[in-house]
């Protein structure tokens, strides 16, 4: 069985996911804050700024960690493979 | 209720807060190390190399044991999940300070999600020593898979928004 992690995918799943992640948080708290305590600084410019270059950044460094971990960036020279014979330690299951 | 909790616990906030710090810390880096030092070595050298049989062993047995492991942090989530209302009750916090909230709404709409699904996985449903005693080696392959996904999706958001977490905890910037 083939696994089905591309980086079209790993993209869309970066971009796709801070968008709605950070939406949701900037929402979130507009509205307790709006709405509970008539408080409107976070309509103005400098939260909504902050908000949409986090989105951005969250999403290059969440792209870029995915194809890091997924061994697609990378070259993979810091480990070598080394065959051995080894026994492994199961945990027995009581009955 | 609130105000029995506040009666009876209210003197004790900082040993409750204490015992919060603790389990947070346990959930944070109780799967550190074997995270980065023996999942994801293997699992790289399984992408990189998906047909060995010698690296499916390897991949196997290190899932199967984090599936294990993970149970620390497990037991502190549900502790962090308790004794963080009970600081919320017994601080006299609100939401009129948004530092909280973004932190509450982090918790809620990240972190619960994350590890009902991590529940699921390791010991649940998903738990891959279970699948293969089964005897659905394919299922246990799917789920292997499952697993490498949940790892891949979510970990640039725990470890970026983990922190965030605790820099709101601390310095309480809003």
């Amino acid at each position: 069985m083939e696994f089905s992690g591309t980086p079209k995918k790993y993209l869309r799943i970066a971009v796709g996911g801070s968008i709605a992640l950070n939406l949701y948080l900037y929402l979130g708290l507009t509205g307790i804050l709006y709405y509970g305590h008539d408080q409107t600084w976070m309509l103005g410019w400098k939260p909504i700024l902050v908000a949409s270059l986090f989105t951005a950044i969250f999403a290059r460094i969440a792209f870029r960690w995915i194809m890091r971990l997924d061994a697609q960036f990378g070259s993979g020279k810091g480990w070598s493979l080394e065959g051995r014979m080894v026994k492994l330690p199961e945990p027995v299951t009581r009955k | 209720m609130i105000e029995f909790i506040r009666e009876v616990l209210g003197p004790y906030y900082l040993q409750i807060k204490f015992v919060h710090v603790v389990f947070v810390a346990m959930w944070v880096f109780s799967t550190s190390v074997a995270y980065a030092f023996y999942i994801l070595p293997v699992f790289k050298a399984w992408r990189r190399n998906p047909n060995d049989p010698e690296i499916l062993v390897a991949r196997n047995w290190v899932m199967e044991r984090f599936d294990d492991g993970v149970s620390y942090e497990h037991i502190a989530f549900p502790m962090v999940l308790i004794t963080g209302p009970l600081l919320y009750i017994l601080g006299g916090w609100n939401t009129s300070m948004a530092w909280l909230d973004l932190k509450l709404l982090i918790v809620i709409g990240l972190f619960i999600p994350v590890e009902i699904i991590d529940f699921y996985m390791s010991h649940f449903g998903g738990n891959k020593r279970k699948i293969r005693d089964s005897g659905d080696m394919e299922k246990y392959e799917r789920y292997m898979q499952r697993h490498w996904w949940f790892f891949l999706v979510t970990t640039p958001a725990v470890m970026v928004y983990g922190v965030l977490l605790m820099y709101l905890a601390i310095t309480k910037p809003f």
